[in-house]
């Protein structure tokens, strides 16, 4: 718990001071001001990262080997698999939403409006790997490497049997990743939804023990609510 | 992003517009997204591994020292 809250406590603050600090420095409606935002809030999730992987290893008296940051073949198989898995998913939920007549899909809507052509496109790789790639590492990070592993630990330490504590520990770790999403997108309804699409995340990470299948997951599929 | 992100006087369009916002309708969408990733997930992990069970990286039961904090 004490890696989530911190880095929580940590997060909120940060958005909020780097707010209001780059509010009165630069023309946030500007491009150069969008990007200094998005390269701020960056630097705050690798900040994050680091927090959170240093808390695991000072709290489990572990090795930051141990977290599974470390990038390798098979992460990058697991990573390149889990962002197909993921983007089929969508596509595939998208083609029934749109035969149920739920949604309207029309990839001639898709674009960017906006001057500055070049500065768009930096943009948008700043906001995937800013927002998006980077954010969501530190989400798997806490709620799935370190809350999993470590509640399902506790809960086997106090006599619960292996798969009950695993299950316990993920529903736990389910219903504090939605609670994590109130204060940053303000509702409860995006904490079902987030603690929903979660289920995913815990899913992969629980087979595969990889980070990398379950980062792909989250990256792909977390803006596509 | 697929439904449009607006940063300053970017706008990035969404290519999925919502034609049924009702609780019900967003959590069909929801469910079928969820239950089609998890059967994706499902079966790659057969296909790679054989069979299906959680990885011994994430819990394998040892006394391993954890801070309950």
């Amino acid at each position: 718990m004490l890696p989530a809250v911190a880095t929580l406590v940590l997060l909120v603050a940060g958005l909020g001071l780097l707010g209001t600090v780059l509010e009165s420095v630069t023309d946030a409606e500007s491009g150069g001001g969008v990007l200094l935002v998005l390269g701020a809030q960056i630097a705050l999730y690798a900040l994050l990262i680091g927090a959170a992987v240093w808390a695991a290893v000072r709290f489990e008296h572990g090795e930051y080997a141990d977290v599974g940051l470390d990038v390798d073949a098979a992460w990058g198989r697991n990573f390149v698999v889990g962002t197909a898995i993921t983007v089929l998913g969508v596509s595939l939920s998208l083609g029934w939403a749109q035969f149920r007549g739920l949604r309207d899909v029309s990839l001639a809507a898709g674009g960017v409006s906006g001057s500055d052509g070049p500065l768009v496109l930096c943009t948008v790789v700043v906001v995937f790997v800013g927002f998006v790639l980077l954010g969501n590492v530190y989400e798997e990070v806490v709620y799935r490497r370190i809350m999993i592993q470590n509640f399902a630990a506790g809960l086997a330490a106090r006599g619960a049997s292996a798969r009950g504590a695993v299950v316990l520990a993920t529903a736990a770790s389910l219903v504090l990743f939605g609670l994590y999403h109130v204060p940053l997108r303000g509702n409860v309804v995006v904490a079902v939804d987030a603690a929903l699409v979660g289920t995913t995340f815990a899913l992969a990470y629980l087979l595969t023990g990889d980070l990398g299948s379950r980062s792909a997951s989250t990256s792909a599929g977390s803006r596509s609510r | 992003m697929i439904h449009g992100l607006t940063l300053g006087n970017f706008e990035m369009l969404g290519v999925v517009a919502i034609t049924r916002n009702t609780l019900l309708a967003n959590l069909e969408v929801k469910l079928v997204r969820i239950g089609l990733i998890c059967g994706l997930v499902l079966v790659w992990v057969y296909l790679t591994r054989g069979g299906i069970g959680l990885d011994e990286t994430v819990f394998g039961g040892d006394d391993r020292s954890v801070d309950d904090s």
